[in-house]
């Protein structure tokens, strides 16, 4: 039967007063996930994924809705009653290169952590238990005394799990963890993740806006376009059958390595994200929607389930059967 | 045909460029021979380090120097060597016959300057025309460009990080290049905006008879605009060819391993392989082939012979030893 997820946001929104309005960080977004899951959470720069992650974390109070940690709504919680909840909800940032404090050599930028927690006393058991994060990530003792300017990415990468992981977490908010990586140093971050959340039950929260990557990662995905979520399924299901044109867009917009018959024929669409200040109350995507109609100009839609465990904001997509009215051969007279 | 073999916009050979700072040598390109023909489009991939962007540079000779030094090696620019040139012919060449687009289009643009300004820049830099002249042709790029030429007034500010690439595009093709050198243009670039600058670049390539050095990280990005690919591991190339020779008939074991490190959006993997091992340190000399160390069929030679670029076929080249063995294939383990 269905257990009680590790968190579960309700309603989730952020406004940010801007000198030319109300900015829609984020906008009544809701998801629940169980414990040792990823939750894939895609869009491209702007639409609230960032943001999203930096709530979960209470890094910034919600304007409105509820957050749950473990059944506990902590929405409210105050900074200290938040700071036992700080090593059993962690982050990994985006850039390995900012994130760092580059006058702190490897050790002390993993055992900072434990020391600050008082997780351990002595000295030596903080080098042991250091050195042992070290190896869970796979770094070698011998970078123990350096600096992380002299480490490329994927180590310094590294040094950002195991700080992560250095206060036993139940949950690790990643936001773009690998995309400052090559494609080589890329594959082995995202191996180290997996096996991490295997062997120690970790539960991920996946901020990207690389499909790619989510697709290898995520069970659920949600996908985000101005701060709203517009589609949710399991993994396979939102690659197998998307249905919000703009996830379909989105999809179809990754450039394939593939040279030859095998390619597929790309579908473009227009205009670029609009701003996500004073948004009017009709779909957020319908201006660059090839498949607009009146009713998108209306209401902004809601997410609804249009199958089991696949919802999707579309004012077009009522039942499985409506998505086909979205795909290219639908738009010819 | 014969007569086109010789029809060369860009001809690299053994370029070799070194940086030289406080801790020491950085052999940042190690032996490059490269060329492009005429109306074509070369894909030149590698990752992080491998030297992509100091050779674009070397090929405008615009490698700073200090701490950069082009220590041997010879360009040739439809057929007029570049390292021989003087600073007038330079700037002449730069921005007209030869133009580039950067990737990251927040820094290549001035900030006080309208776009409409920088664009009738270097048509007024490299043409005799009056400055309204020069201005209708900005108009005219910019429509090329997709972008309304009423914001011809506007400032780089005021444009989003798509707008401000095609503005970059526009710059760079203001003097009808013949040759064209674009340093990873979608990278900064969100994935739906990714694809529609990639589509403006495939278009404004097939309108005009330039020859254009792609260079990216995105094998995608490649499989999308280019005609021939040229994969490069510190600092040389390893295997080159036509984008089906590359793609669909990979030569080389670090090509090889760079396609299956990729997460598939068709295939959903069980777990990445990554190839094991990291990039040489540029600071050490190579002797041998680069990649021997991680190669699971290096042997005594290829750690202290450099391997040349071979002939496979008349388009698909290859710099591998294992290759004097004529019935030697890969065996696709190169992955951990």
């Amino acid at each position: 039967m269905a257990e009680s997820p590790i968190l579960k946001v309700e309603n989730l929104t952020k406004y940010f007063h801007t000198p030319r309005g109300l900015l829609h960080a984020v906008d009544d977004v809701n998801f629940s996930i169980n414990k040792g899951k990823t939750l894939g959470i895609v869009g491209e720069s702007g639409c609230g994924k960032s943001t999203t992650g930096r709530l979960i974390l209470k890094l910034t109070n919600p304007t409105r809705g509820k957050i749950f940690f473990e059944g506990n709504d902590i929405s409210d919680y105050s900074v200290s009653k938040m700071r036992p909840l700080r090593s059993e909800m962690q982050m990994i940032f985006q850039d390995p290169f900012s994130s760092l404090d580059p006058r702190q050599s490897v050790m002390q930028l993993i055992s900072e952590p434990i020391i600050e927690y008082k997780l351990l006393r002595s000295k030596q058991e903080v080098e042991k238990r250091t050195l042992e994060l070290m190896d869970i990530v796979g770094l070698a003792s011998r970078y123990m005394n350096t600096y992380p300017h002299e480490l490329d990415g994927g180590r310094r990468q590294r040094i950002g799990v195991a700080r992560a992981l250095a206060l036993n977490p139940k949950l690790i908010v990643c936001d773009e963890p690998v995309s400052a990586l090559d494609v080589s140093i890329q594959a082995q971050i995202l191996n180290l993740l997996k096996n991490l959340q295997k062997d120690m039950f970790l539960t991920y929260v996946f901020i990207t806006h690389n499909l790619s990557v989510v697709k290898y990662f995520s069970d659920d995905i949600a996908v985000m376009y101005l701060g709203q979520l517009v589609e949710k399924a399991p993994s396979e299901i939102i690659f197998q059958r998307p249905m919000h044109p703009y996830t379909k867009a989105l999809l179809a917009a990754v450039p394939v390595p593939v040279v030859g018959k095998d390619r597929s024929v790309r579908q473009l669409i227009r205009g670029e994200i609009t701003s996500p200040v004073n948004l009017p109350d009709e779909c957020r995507f319908a201006n660059r929607c090839d498949y607009c109609a009146a009713i998108c100009r209306e209401r902004n839609p809601l997410l609804r389930e249009v199958e089991p465990n696949h919802f999707v904001a579309c004012a077009r997509v009522a039942n499985p059967e409506d998505a086909y009215l979205l795909s290219p051969a639908a738009l010819k007279p | 045909m014969a007569d086109e073999k010789m029809d060369y916009m860009l001809e690299v050979k053994d370029l070799k460029v070194q940086y030289n700072t406080d801790a020491g040598i950085v052999y940042a390109v190690n032996g490059l021979d490269l060329c492009i023909t005429s109306k074509k489009t070369l894909g030149l991939v590698g990752e992080t380090g491998a030297g992509k962007t100091t050779t674009a540079l070397s090929i405008l000779n615009l490698v700073p120097n200090p701490p950069g030094k082009i220590t041997s090696g010879e360009i040739f620019l439809a057929g007029k060597s570049v390292l021989g040139m003087n600073i007038n012919e330079l700037e002449k060449m730069r921005g007209n016959e030869v133009a580039m687009i950067f990737q990251d289009p927040m820094t290549a643009l001035n900030p006080v300057m309208t776009v409409g300004d920088q664009i009738a820049e270097s048509i007024m830099l490299h043409n005799k025309v009056s400055e309204t002249e020069s201005m209708s042709r900005a108009k005219e790029m910019l429509r090329l460009v997709g972008i309304d030429e009423g914001r011809i007034h506007d400032y780089p500010h005021q444009f989003s990080g798509g707008m401000r690439q095609r503005v970059v595009i526009a710059i760079a093709l203001a003097c009808h290049p013949k040759f064209l050198i674009a340093d990873e243009p979608t990278t900064a670039l969100d994935v739906t905006i990714q694809a529609q600058v990639l589509e403006l670049i495939k278009q404004l390539i097939a309108k005009s008879d330039m020859s254009v050095l792609l260079i990216t990280h995105d094998l995608g990005v490649v499989a999308e605009i280019c005609d021939e690919v040229a994969v490069m591991y510190s600092g040389r190339i390893v295997e080159k060819g036509t984008a089906d020779d590359v793609f669909n008939h990979i030569l080389h074991v670090y090509t090889e391993g760079l396609f299956n490190s990729l997460p598939n959006l068709r295939k959903r993997g069980e777990e990445l392989r990554p190839i094991k091992g990291m990039m040489p340190n540029p600071m050490e000399k190579i002797v041998g082939c680069s990649f021997a160390p991680r190669c699971p069929y290096a042997t005594k030679r290829c750690l202290s012979e450099i391997p040349a670029l071979r002939k496979m076929s008349d388009t698909h080249f290859v710099a591998c030893h294992a290759y004097d063995d004529k019935t030697f294939t890969l065996k696709g383990n190169i992955n951990g």
